[in-house]
């Protein structure tokens, strides 16, 4: 690379702009240092490289600071993500689940001999109102259902030990369609009733001793639809309450009408006491009673 | 970009944007503006803009600001009146008076790309992303550059070499 007149301002910016090679810097610069001319030219184009004024500097820097606040654009997607897995695990830990084996075991434990001594006590008080009323005005309460004849037919046993011993069933198959084993409440009762569901349904959820998933014969919705039933004790809860409500009133007129067209079966009650009339209606799976 | 690395920003490139803006228009209170309103239109896009690539950023604003500014009121001097208004800094030998002359009879093109390669130290790539040329425009306006500023400081037979 040689210098001439013609191409000596274009090789000296490419070399003060570094494009010049090692080789190429070295020659150049030889040439320079050998020519007065060239190293006169070389010495303005050097000064063509302007110099940075480092005294001046911006006055308002400090105004263009920001404050370092977390930016709630970025906060917002961290607390809908930790929202989201909340709202998450608290639906996994409520979500209704089927009865579990446990709660199954423990639908079918007997409970203390105390608490049907109480209520056999209760029944006994309960029959002598209802005979003492009709007695009073036979006349007035002949629409009605005769109470006392219907308490009369309730039968006490006593169960068997606080153990795990298998409760004893009716095992008589004409006695089963007529009474209901209510084993599965808080009271041992045997009971007459026309709408007592088949005993051996129950007897073979009593012969459950040891309940286990596996072991379950029955589909689970059906199942669970039959402790439903026989657990909520949709007659029993009727008797139990109009006894109980019977035996606060005074003079009361009670009439119980069950009906049985439609497709679901009902039972109204009505109550009239001293002026006050209460009515009821009952309807088995509705709601769950 | 975070709010932090704004802030670093401001710290880094506010002195040189100054000084790069300065030099060209040779107006402190234009330049303040010009500085003042980069940085309002980078900390609207911060979230858009990577800190890497601030820099490069900074100075394509300043650029378009700067020629907004002089269609709006023709702030780049003539050679006539050039001498007048160089810089507030009293501390310049001869020589640089008459480079900082040279310089801002250049045209406006030229003039950035002088001030970007030799404040700055950029490549022509960046550069030509600033000013939205090829390499060989920035080469070619270097080159044209030099020789100007050259010409005048040997015509005005400044020697003190």
């Amino acid at each position: 690379m040689r210098l001439n007149d013609e191409n000596y301002e274009w090789i000296m910016v490419e070399l003060l702009e570094g494009n010049l090679s090692k080789k190429d810097e070295l020659l150049v610069m030889e040439q320079i240092e050998e020519d007065e001319f060239f190293f006169k030219q070389w010495k303005l184009f050097k000064h063509t490289e302007i110099q940075a004024d480092i005294l001046v500097n911006f006055p308002n820097k400090e105004n263009l600071f920001k404050p370092v606040v977390q930016s709630p654009r970025r906060v917002v997607p961290f607390y809908g993500i930790a929202a989201s897995i909340i709202f998450g695990i608290l639906v996994i830990v409520f979500w209704p689940s089927k009865l579990s084996e446990k709660e199954l075991v423990q639908l079918v434990q007997p409970l203390d001999y105390q608490s049907i001594e109480t209520l056999a006590t209760e029944k006994n008080e309960v029959i002598q109102e209802v005979e003492n009323i009709t007695q009073e005005t036979p006349s007035k309460h002949n629409h009605l259902v005769d109470l006392s004849d219907s308490m009369e037919e309730i039968v006490f046993t006593k169960p068997a030990e606080q153990t795990n011993e298998r409760i004893p069933v009716i095992e008589d198959s004409t006695e089963r369609n007529d009474k209901i084993v209510n084993v599965f409440g808080d009271k041992f009762l045997v009971m007459d009733h026309p709408d007592a569901p088949d005993t051996s349904v129950v007897q073979q959820m009593i012969n459950r001793d040891k309940l286990s998933k596996n072991e379950l014969p029955l589909e689970p919705k059906i199942g669970e639809k039959l402790i439903a039933f026989v657990t909520n004790r949709p007659v029993r809860r009727v008797r139990d309450k109009t006894t109980n409500i019977v035996h606060k009133m005074k003079n009361p007129n009670l009439k119980i009408q069950p009906t049985f067209e439609g497709r679901n079966s009902t039972l109204d009650i009505h109550f009239e006491s001293e002026g006050y009339v209460a009515m009821a209606n009952f309807q088995p799976f509705k709601n769950k009673n | 970009m975070t709010t932090k690395e704004y802030n670093e920003c401001v710290s880094e490139h506010a002195d040189g944007l100054f000084r790069f803006v300065i030099k060209n228009l040779n107006d402190k209170f234009e330049a303040e503006n010009i500085v003042q309103n980069t940085f309002k239109k980078l900390w609207v896009r911060i979230e858009h803009i990577d800190f890497k690539t601030v820099k490069a950023y900074l100075y394509k604003i300043a650029y378009h600001e700067m020629i907004d500014a002089t269609r709006r009121s023709n702030r780049f001097l003539t050679l006539d009146n050039a001498s007048s208004v160089i810089s507030d800094q009293k501390d310049y030998d001869n020589l640089m008076d008459y480079v900082n002359k040279a310089l801002h009879e250049l045209p406006k093109q030229q003039k950035c790309v002088v001030l970007l390669r030799d404040f700055e130290g950029y490549d022509y790539r960046s550069i030509g992303k600033i000013m939205d040329m090829t390499e060989s425009q920035v080469k070619v306006n270097i080159h044209r550059a030099r020789k100007k500023i050259k010409a005048y400081i040997s015509k005005l037979e400044l020697m003190i070499l």
